[in-house]
């Protein structure tokens, strides 16, 4: 088997495990598109808000299969002892990583789907194709950066401890970030936590490739999360050692 | 395989996904519209009058904003917008060259194709503000303004009546300073009025008449003068004058007015159109019954068309007007096309469709009738490629069916219309319906905090909420409602602005059933902005939401997008800034139920 046969089967396994047991990673699918749908579009009473909504709460929807597909099921592998099995057979190291990312793009992509047909088809959001397009780009880009907070939280929490962060973490990075209402809503002294948090700078990347109302930096936006990705890419390299030790 | 539940999950999403881009919506309406604004459009055999002559069969080509090109058989691309324009006739926009300017004349003017308005005396402050547009391309649903702005009269003389102080001069000693000002202002050129040796209203004496023109010319600006009598008139060429604004209908004018009117090269704006609303009132009120006109009316415009100064005043004889006005064009004088609208039984763009007529019935050939309201006025007023059409003209021309240089009046029977190379929408805004229980008009604001009954206009913040918002709203004195509003943290949807609300209780709630659409002009620091509907149900009002830039733009919102809001339960709207935060100035005007 080559490598590369290696991590491709690898992801299937990971698809397959999540698809047999849909339990674990449905309701991180469905929750994002369900927040959506209660806030932008039954409870909204403002036609722009559905617009503005599907761009932060497309990386809501990523975030969701990131941290826990990712966060808690490494740390839940690695408790039950499969990560040191998994160390002992002659597959590189980074396919299993690997296969887990593309993995979670795949259930990110699943949530995004959704999300993206209830904005179109049912709360009436109008984008150019390009833009449906470079906002999925954004989307999916942000699994990446999420996947790591997820990883790491993996490599070194235990299985109980993870499940507890990850909420902590999940809903932390959502409301601070001001994903679900606009950090401007917020007192300054909430809306400096945001500035520290990659889910703020992957919301205004995806607010300013929308072409959302205000103003969005896009590209200092994009500086910034590519920055905080590589930033987290070191964190997840630290974990990963640490937890091998 | 494992491997090839991957790909297929793989291959799954990305079908998915192809599929899901293909059939998502995508924002038609606003693709479809710009796409047109700057398309290229072909007209093809129109018979053409350029300002100053006739050419037939030929094809015209606009470009963006421009006129492209002219000529025949002209070669464009197959997916240019194509006007086949066999029977038409294409004409450049038309020009005022004698209007006062308030409220909605501009946007009046420009639904009868009349591109450019030559002011000849308005607020000062109007004309600053209305002034701007005529250099930008993207105003497509005005007519250009230029303006001699205030008018050179005397304390109490003409002029001084119309409710809005203006500087006067007393001596030829006040004149210099006085043009100096006006220019300063951004005055275009100078009008000033002259009508001695009379009892009933004061007048400027002839040595200061006179300093003005002197100053006018020193400044580089036009003089120009309202006089009522041939003797007047005269006094006006010897002093220099460069033109009069009406003309005098006190005597049949003499040969010698004549001789010094064609060596002095005076160009004359008849306005036989104001003249006919005395002497034929029932000729110009009939106007609002041409079919041609009347769907393109308000209501307050088929009004004034009805009104009249009175009947056979002495000096206003319009068989006199339109002898002196032939005789004069014969001999060589330039005539230019002026309706003077809105006096009584005038309005803006209609009345100079009627001043054409006039001016053909007075004796014009067509052609010269066509370049008086064209080419003539933009080269006596030095308005650059207005009033032609050639390549490179701004694109503001009409197609009208039909050939007015047969008959004048088929000027009136518009087929279509571009300013700037967009195509204009002959629509009225208000309709100047009224509903029964509330008027379509919630604010012009050109009275201070003009509201409907029972209401009033005040400021809204989220104080009430326990925020720390701010907001202040007043009459802006130019005719807006001026908010500042300072947008802070303190409550999770901060919002600070101006609010219409029911202030008379016992009047209760007021329906819109008749209306489908609120719309606004606003200006302002850039942002996002709300409109929010009251009605008598509690919780967050309806919102939506729109963008504000520091030009002026028109909001249309369907009432029906405000979701949840009960019409026939109306108490109020508020137009907010927030939630952004900062501090925002904007200026609001013509909030409008359509």
């Amino acid at each position: 088997m080559t490598t590369a046969d290696v991590f491709l089967n690898e992801a299937g396994a990971e698809v397959l495990k999540s698809a047999r047991a849909p339990e674990f990673i449905l309701p991180t699918l469905v929750m994002p598109v369900a927040f959506y749908t209660l806030f932008a579009v039954v409870l909204s009473r403002d036609n722009g808000q559905a617009n503005y909504m599907l761009a932060t709460f497309g990386i809501f929807a990523a975030m969701g299969p990131a941290i826990f597909g990712f966060g808690v099921s490494v740390a839940t592998e690695r408790e039950k002892g499969w990560l040191d099995l998994k160390r002992a057979t002659p597959a590189p190291a980074g396919t299993y990583i690997g296969a887990k990312l593309l993995a979670t793009l795949i259930f990110s992509g699943l949530s995004l789907a959704l999300l993206y047909s209830i904005a179109g088809f049912i709360a009436g959001v109008e984008l150019p194709r390009s833009i449906w397009l470079a906002l999925l780009s954004v989307h999916l880009f942000a699994t990446i950066p999420l996947a790591m907070i997820g990883m790491t939280l993996g490599f070194i929490m235990n299985s109980n401890g993870a499940i507890a962060v990850a909420n902590i973490l999940f809903l932390g990075l959502s409301a601070l970030g001001g994903l679900w209402i606009p950090i401007a809503a917020f007192p300054t002294a909430m809306q400096s936590i945001a500035l520290a948090l990659p889910s703020y700078h992957l919301g205004e990347l995806a607010l300013g490739v929308s072409g959302a109302p205000g103003d969005h930096d896009t590209v200092a936006a994009l500086q910034t999360t590519i920055l905080m990705t590589l930033g987290l890419a070191l964190l997840t390299r630290f974990a990963w050692s640490r937890q091998k030790s | 395989m494992l491997k090839n539940t991957l790909l297929g999950a793989l291959a799954l999403l990305v079908a998915i996904f192809t599929g899901l881009i293909l059939i998502l919506p995508t924002p038609t309406a606003l693709d479809t519209e710009s796409a047109t604004d700057n398309d290229t459009l072909l007209i093809t055999n129109a018979r053409l009058f350029d300002g100053r002559a006739v050419l037939d069969n030929v094809d015209v080509l606009v470009e963006g904003r421009t006129i492209a090109d002219i000529g025949s058989n002209l070669a464009a691309p197959e997916d240019v917008t194509r006007l086949e324009a066999a029977g038409l006739t294409i004409l450049p926009g038309l020009i005022d060259a004698h209007t006062h300017t308030f409220g909605t004349a501009l946007e009046d003017s420009l639904r009868f194709g009349v591109t450019t308005n030559l002011d000849m005396f308005m607020s000062a402050d109007l004309m600053q503000s209305a002034k701007p547009d005529r250099d930008n391309p993207e105003v497509a649903d005005r007519a250009d303004l230029f303006s001699a702005g205030t008018l050179a009269t005397v304390a109490g003389g003409h002029g001084t009546q119309f409710g809005f102080p203006i500087e006067t001069l007393a001596q030829p000693e006040d004149a210099a300073d006085w043009v100096e000002r006006r220019k300063a202002e951004g005055s275009d050129y100078i009008k000033l009025v002259y009508i001695p040796n009379q009892t009933s209203i004061p007048s400027l004496d002839l040595a200061t008449a006179s300093a003005i023109i002197l100053a006018a010319h020193n400044a580089g600006l036009l003089a120009l003068a309202h006089i009522s009598t041939e003797a007047a008139a005269l006094d006006m060429v010897n002093a220099g004058i460069d033109g009069l604004v009406h003309i005098f209908a006190d005597q049949p004018v003499s040969e010698a007015f004549i001789r010094r009117a064609i060596e002095a090269d005076i160009f004359i704006i008849p306005t036989l159109t104001t003249l006919a609303g005395i002497d034929e009132a029932g000729v110009n009120a009939a106007l609002a019954e041409d079919s041609r006109l009347a769907p393109y009316l308000r209501a307050t415009q088929t009004t004034n068309l009805a009104r009249s100064f009175g009947e056979g005043l002495a000096g206003f004889d319009l068989s006199i007007a339109l002898a002196n006005t032939g005789k004069l064009q014969a001999a060589g004088v330039t005539i230019l096309a002026g309706s003077d609208a809105p006096n009584p039984g005038t309005t803006h763009g209609a009345s100079l469709h009627h001043e054409l007529e006039l001016l053909v019935r007075a004796g014009l050939p067509n052609l010269t009738a066509l370049s008086a309201a064209t080419a003539n006025p933009a080269q006596r007023f030095d308005l650059g490629e207005r009033g032609y059409l050639t390549p490179g003209a701004p694109a503001d021309f009409l197609l009208v069916a039909g050939n007015p240089l047969e008959n004048i009046d088929s000027t009136r029977d518009i087929v279509a219309l571009y300013k700037n190379g967009t195509k204009v929408v002959r629509s009225l805004v208000d309709g100047g319906v009224k509903s029964q229980l509330l008027q379509a008009s919630l604010g012009t604001f050109n009275s201070g905090l003009d509201a409907p009954e029972g209401f009033a206009w005040t400021s809204t913040d989220d104080r009430v909420m326990g925020g720390n918002s701010t907001s202040k709203v007043e009459a802006s004195g130019d005719g807006y409602l001026s908010v500042q509003a300072k947008v802070a943290s303190g409550f999770a949807f901060p919002w600070a602005g101006a609010s219409l609300t029911l202030q008379d209780q016992t009047t209760g709630p007021a329906s819109l059933a008749e209306y489908s659409e609120l719309s606004f002009s606003i200006r302002g620091s850039a942002g996002t902005y709300r409109a929010m509907m009251f009605d008598t149900a509690a919780g967050v009002p309806p919102t939506q939401s729109f963008s504000v830039s520091k030009d002026w733009q028109t909001v249309s919102l369907a009432l029906a997008d405000f979701r949840g809001f009960s019409s026939n339960q109306f108490q109020g709207l508020a137009i907010v800034a927030g939630p952004g935060k900062g501090e925002f100035q904007y200026q609001i005007d013509n909030v409008t139920l359509n």
